[in-house]
């Protein structure tokens, strides 16, 4: 396996002294290229942090964190604010759009963090929008967009860059069951299409079926 | 500017009443800027319009110089022996109140020159001054006030008569028109009284104005003649009510610039804080401190410079429509270097706010599910 996620014997302590707290004991797991791995566990089991660790934006305790080729520790932060944007791709609970821009915008904005926007970039992205059926609200702004259609072009959005990790948090929480079910099995479908690791994290029974692996999480620590 | 941009046109309304406040005050500080230099035009352009360099006063004096001193013709002889001195001439200033011969009653400031001195002007129109006649030059604050080439003034209470043979540039001094006289002609209104004018009274003179090569020192020459060598332009303080105006007009701006930067740094303040969330998913997303740095403050920058510029036409427009009752006079320097004060004081103002932008942690992306 040269892409995908490996996480190994990862524990993350938040806060210090008495009021320590250990969000995630000693998780290891691996997720391949193109699989979709689901990760459910009550509110405060640790899912979230288990995001935030995957996804660069804190480092762990102990333990490593792989991302592609790249193992965290051992990259600068502005090094690990480069993975993050070339290298990762997040679905947020609530889509998380930027109110000013298009829909489009929210897309290519990704690509012009990184530099500049080419015309290939403006392709892809209508690709992307087409495949996630929001060509004709392409130029909308989030407010003119159902929770549905948000959550959609945030999972565009998150597939813009190709990544080689995509990290899904809730992304049903704000959907009805009927647009639930559209919208995972569309995050499953590009998963597997564009050959990224994906975890999702959720406390959804109702979604599971769509995923390939199934995780449980309680107490910050990971078990099938 | 990808995010800049958008964001200026998404909160239009938010940024077009901030912006309205900085360019209302560019407005006021184009306007004031006018007032200054209308009034330091006022108070001085007529020293400013003569070509010496220093003024020699007489020692000892302070204060309003230009009415105090008296120098004696021993002194300005002597001056013009003093190396490095390329010209020297006497120099004669005094505020006096005159009456033409239709009663048109006006305020002047009589120059006394020597005629074809370096200091004797060219006349705009007419003939120039001639020594051993009462032939004087009136400045265009005169002419507005009814006085013609072919009047005759009197000066109040001395009774000298000043013929007018000619027009001079403007020029006026404590707010009043200047009248260049031969330095004869004022020394008579300076002795002050009527009848026989003493033998002494033609040796008088309110200073020595001087040309000097550069580098030239006057303290050994002031010490010899007895005499304060000041440049003119620092005798510009002297001049009645100068240094209370500007000092006024430098307070009431400065204050503006404060007020326009503290306006300034709260909105972006407020604005940087209810855009939390959203600087928090640009970095979740990948967006360097850099990227983010440079996108707030460039839209700082335009708004402050859209506003400004847009402010100080409406400035500038004002300033046309101004009467001439009003001493203001715009300069492009100045106009210039309040828009640029007011812009680099705002983005000082909002510096804290671009800089908080830095110190938002990505993790608030993730929402407060943990």
């Amino acid at each position: 396996m040269t892409a995908g996620l490996q996480l190994r014997g990862v524990t993350l302590r938040l806060g210090d002294g008495d009021t320590s707290v250990t969000a995630l004991d000693d998780v290891s797991m691996d997720v391949a290229a193109g699989e979709l791995v689901a990760v459910v566990g009550p509110s405060g089991s640790g899912k979230s942090s288990l995001l935030a660790v995957a996804g660069a934006l804190i480092q762990p305790t102990t333990g490593t964190v792989v991302v592609g080729t790249h193992e965290l520790g051992s990259l600068s932060d502005r090094d690990r604010t480069r993975l993050r944007r070339e290298r990762i791709g997040y679905v947020f609970q609530t889509a998380n759009l930027l109110p000013s821009l298009t829909s489009r915008e929210q897309l290519l904005l990704v690509r012009h963090l990184g530099g500049r926007i080419t015309p290939a970039d403006r392709e892809r992205a209508d690709q992307l929008l087409a495949s996630v059926g929001m060509s004709h609200r392409a130029d909308r702004r989030p407010h003119q967009l159902s929770g549905g259609e948000r959550q959609r072009v945030g999972i565009a959005r998150a597939l813009m860059t190709s990544p080689d990790v995509l990290l899904v948090d809730e992304p049903t929480s704000a959907l009805d069951h009927e647009h639930a079910h559209e919208v995972v099995q569309l995050l499953a479908d590009e998963t597997h299409e564009v050959g990224t690791a994906a975890v999702m994290v959720t406390h959804d029974p109702a979604i599971l079926a769509h995923a390939d692996r199934v995780l449980r999480m309680s107490d910050g620590r990971l078990g099938a | 500017m990808f995010l800049a941009l958008r964001d200026l046109r998404f909160a239009r309304g938010r940024f077009l009443l901030m912006g309205s406040v900085v360019a209302l005050i560019a407005v006021l500080s184009v306007l004031l800027s006018g007032m200054s230099s209308g009034l330091v035009s006022d108070g001085i352009s007529g020293l400013r319009a003569l070509p010496a360099t220093h003024f020699a006063f007489e020692s000892g004096v302070t204060g309003d110089l230009f009415s105090r001193s008296v120098v004696q013709r021993p002194t300005w002889e002597g001056w013009a022996k003093v190396s490095g001195v390329t010209a020297s001439t006497p120099y004669g200033n005094l505020l006096a109140h005159a009456t033409s011969q239709r009663g048109d009653e006006v305020d002047l400031a009589l120059f006394g020159v020597v005629p074809g001195s370096f200091l004797a002007p060219q006349p705009t129109q007419g003939s120039a001054l001639s020594a051993g006649s009462n032939g004087v030059l009136i400045s265009p604050k005169l002419r507005d006030a009814g006085i013609r080439v072919g009047d005759t003034l009197t000066v109040d209470r001395v009774g000298t008569k000043l013929q007018v043979v000619g027009t001079v540039g403007g020029a006026s001094f404590g707010h009043v028109g200047v009248v260049f006289a031969p330095l004869t002609v004022w020394q008579e209104v300076h002795y002050g009284l009527p009848g026989t004018v003493p033998a002494t009274a033609y040796d008088q003179a309110t200073a020595v104005a001087l040309r000097l090569a550069p580098g030239t020192d006057t303290v050994a020459a002031d010490q010899q003649l007895g005499t304060h060598t000041i440049t003119v332009v620092t005798s510009y303080a002297a001049s009645p009510g100068f240094t209370a105006e500007t000092a006024t007009m430098t307070l009431i701006r400065l204050f503006l610039y404060l007020i326009s930067a503290l306006v300034v740094g709260a909105f972006f303040t407020v604005w940087t804080v209810q855009r939390r969330q959203e600087i928090a998913l640009v970095k979740a997303l990948g967006g360097s401190r850099r990227y983010l740095l440079r996108d707030a403050a460039a839209q700082v920058l335009a708004v402050l410079v859209g506003a400004t510029v847009v402010g100080a036409l409406v400035g500038v427009g004002l300033g046309a429509l101004i009467g001439r009752g009003v001493p203001f006079s715009l300069e492009a320097g100045s106009v210039l270097a309040s828009c640029l004060l007011l812009v680099v004081l705002g983005l000082v103002g909002a510096l804290g706010a671009v800089r908080r932008v830095t110190a938002v942690d990505p993790l608030i992306a993730l929402g407060g599910n943990r």
